[in-house]
């Protein structure tokens, strides 16, 4: 049970000073989004915790990051989360190839200085002298999570799809995400500059560790409402006719309430969007939604399940 | 503040929501934040602090709105109150003003309070806020002393008790999810204790060959990484076969919902459900939506779900159908109540697959003083399953999975 620790003063303290600032900071931007998500951010900012981002695919949850990232000038860093992601992938690995390289340039200048060595032994000593030459910060590759850690410039760390690593890994990653320091054997101990900015974002595909979730904050990301999603529409696709749009949404949301498989999220609803402005559409007729609907349902079922809806 | 706070953690634990003691810290510090004006802004805010699961935002909201909310007339009363004695207002100390000591970064309206405390304030607006503030308190204070009234949701039960919940009766609808909550947690479990023993298994001894190969394909002799044998590690099939008639559908849910979640620890999990006659429906639990799969299975084409439960006709299919399928890796679980209602046993097929398969494991939703009473014929056929268990509590449950992760 660790209260929060600040490491710094964050610099966009006076942007994110309140939520409201937050939701126009964010609009600034082109991400339009509610209370909800304003409320989590400016908490997660404030008091330096990270946040658990949960919610369907293609609701803007990555996306979220990149904007953080954006508005308060800081360097995103992004960590992909899959099945067998370990420590060398996700931390810091050495170099190995690059220390045998450097091993092969220099063996003359090792022959002259283990050249008075009289044993083997003296000689052995003389190169442990000389060890921390080759586990230096040179030749250490330092992965997402370390160079969020040791990166000079704050950061935003966005760990993504946290649901697909393995669970050790989760609890790999509490340590990091508790102290933001790393211990490298033969380096020291790293310590961030900075508290980064951690976002982790999940598709719940299966439940995350208590663990985990006690130490995040937690925002839900739903599919917009209407108007949230109208605005969105306007605001990320130039040039669309407000009928249209209109039209697109009320389309969109009505499909969402089908039974389909794979519901369309905004992220799709955009695609078609900007496809039916590029095709030159004004009016969303019924042929034009025959046509385009592979655009925005993946899957043959849904496809005809909705060509049935539109004929009715 | 703080006492409010903490009372209202207090009821969500209750409630049997998890809240930890950092989490009602984070949640001190986040209403410093944002302050106390804004309602909506609160309940955002304190969501987003103590509450990790979208499931639980209904009941969160519900004991919000319950707890948080200012009865109107009391409230008018209040302020008119305030407005006749004036700058009166200001002197009396205000209750629990003490307690604000300890935010972090009091909001405006908070160090309002606190400064007015000692000197007679006449800002309207100073005072507007302070009687907003007394009604609160008044009303919280209202709201501790009530009863609660009708507990929302059952208290979720913890540890062994949880365990030993019976899952063969059928339960409320509010309850049942709550009990797919529980199985899943328990497979998370098993997996975690799982990964844990494979991180200290993985590495067997060093492996020369490799060690010394590796070192020349990098141009020296001498071999840096010393390489480890890996232990093999064979991932097993399952084919689970779930009688789903009305008497035992509820625990083959959970046992479908338990082995889906646990897939990945397998390296392959077929899933075949049966009344009278067997139907595959791996494809519909590999999604694992549950509960909204059952749904689904209910209207499933070709299965009777009302028909006589028929083991020995579901056996002989087995045999005919998908023997081939089966490898000395699979291993075989059945689970139902053998309550065969007088048809032809066929235990012979049962014996074939055993032949074909690594294990048979009979998992019974029944207490063992019932098996073999009435039409419950599971003495025939347990000759020819390597266990045979009693599987109605999910502890029975967590023992028939962690037997399957052994192999």
């Amino acid at each position: 049970m660790v209260t929060a620790r600040p490491l710094s003063v964050p610099s966009e303290a006076p942007k994110l000073a309140s939520v409201d600032s937050v939701i126009e900071l964010f609009g600034g931007a082109d991400y339009v989004c509610g209370k909800e998500v304003a409320t989590a951010v400016y908490l997660m900012t404030q008091l330096q915790r990270p946040l658990l981002i949960e919610g369907p695919p293609g609701v803007g949850k990555t996306e979220l990051a990149k904007v953080l990232a954006d508005t308060t000038g800081r360097e995103l860093i992004r960590l992909q989360c899959y099945e067998g992601l370990d420590e060398t992938k996700a931390l810091y690995e050495w170099e190995y190839s690059k220390q045998l390289l450097y091993v092969q340039m220099l063996k003359e200048r090792l022959g002259s200085l283990l050249a008075h060595a009289n044993s083997l032994n003296e000689a052995v000593a003389h190169l442990q002298n000389q060890e921390s030459a080759f586990f230096s910060r040179h030749f250490l590759l330092p992965r997402p999570l370390l160079q969020a850690i040791v990166s000079p410039r704050p950061t935003v760390l966005l760990i993504d799809e946290i649901d697909r690593a393995d669970q050790e890994f989760e609890a790999f990653l509490l340590e990091i995400l508790s102290d933001f320091q790393v211990s490298i054997p033969e380096i020291g101990t790293l310590r961030a500059h900075q508290r980064p900015h951690v976002l982790l974002t999940s598709n719940a595909t299966r439940s995350l560790s208590e663990a985990l979730k006690r130490r995040c904050f937690y925002l839900y990301i739903d599919q917009p409402t209407f108007d949230l999603e109208l605005q969105i529409v306007q605001r990320k696709v130039p040039g669309i006719d407000d009928h249209l749009a209109t039209h697109i949404v009320q389309f969109i949301q009505r499909v969402r309430k089908l039974q389909l498989r794979k519901t369309p999220s905004i992220s799709e609803t955009l695609d078609w969007a900007l496809a039916l402005v590029v095709l030159g559409a004004n009016v969303l007729s019924r042929q034009l939604i025959v046509n385009t609907l592979n655009l925005l349902l993946k899957d043959k079922d849904d496809i005809a399940r909705v060509l049935q809806d539109v004929k009715r | 503040m703080t006492p409010r706070l903490l009372a209202f953690v207090r009821l969500l634990r209750e409630q049997g929501l998890r809240v930890s003691v950092a989490e009602s810290l984070e949640a001190l510090q986040s209403v410093g934040h944002v302050g106390l004006d804004d309602r909506e802004l609160l309940r955002l805010s304190l969501r987003t602090v103590l509450i990790k699961s979208q499931r639980d935002f209904a009941l969160f909201d519900t004991l919000f709105q319950r707890f948080f909310t200012v009865p109107r007339r009391r409230k008018r009363r209040r302020d008119k109150h305030q407005h006749q004695s004036g700058n009166e207002a200001g002197k009396r100390p205000a209750p629990h003003a003490g307690h604000n000591g300890g935010l972090p970064n009091s909001p405006p309206s908070l160090r309002a309070l606190h400064q007015s405390t000692g000197q007679p304030s006449v800002d309207p607006l100073e005072v507007q806020t302070q009687a907003r503030l007394d009604a609160l308190e008044r009303a919280w204070q209202q709201q501790l002393k009530a009863p609660l009234g009708p507990v929302v949701v059952q208290t979720e039960k913890t540890g062994v008790q949880a365990l030993q919940t019976r899952i063969d009766r059928p339960f409320p609808p509010d309850r049942l999810e709550d009990m797919y909550h529980q199985v899943e947690r328990l497979a998370v479990q098993l997996l975690t204790r799982r990964a844990l023993r494979y991180r200290r298994a993985r590495h067997g001894r060093v492996d020369l060959r490799g060690t010394v190969l590796r070192g020349l394909r990098s141009g020296t002799e001498i071999p840096f990484t010393l390489l480890h044998r890996r232990r093999k590690q064979t991932k097993l099939r399952l084919m689970v076969l779930c009688d789903v008639s009305g008497s035992v559908w509820q625990v083959s849910t959970f046992l479908l919902k338990l082995v889906h979640t646990l897939q990945a620890e397998f390296s392959q999990v077929r899933s075949l459900v049966f009344v009278n006659s067997i139907v595959e429906v791996t494809d519909l639990f590999r999604r694992m939506r549950f509960p909204q799969d059952l749904k689904a299975l209910r209207q499933y084409p070709n299965l009777n779900l009302f028909g006589f439960s028929d083991f020995g006709r579901a056996f002989y299919q087995f045999y005919r159908d998908h023997l081939d399928e089966l490898t000395r890796e699979t291993v075989v679980v059945i689970l139902g109540d053998a309550r065969n209602n007088a048809f032809d046993a066929q235990f012979w097929t049962l014996e074939e697959i055993r032949q074909r398969s690594r294990r048979i494991l009979w998992l019974n939703p029944e207490p063992r003083r019932e098996w073999d009473t009435g039409d419950s014929i599971i003495g025939v056929y347990a000759p020819y399953c390597d266990d045979v268990l009693e599987c109605w509590t999910l502890e029975h449950l967590e023992q028939a999975a962690n037997r399957l992760l052994q192999g």
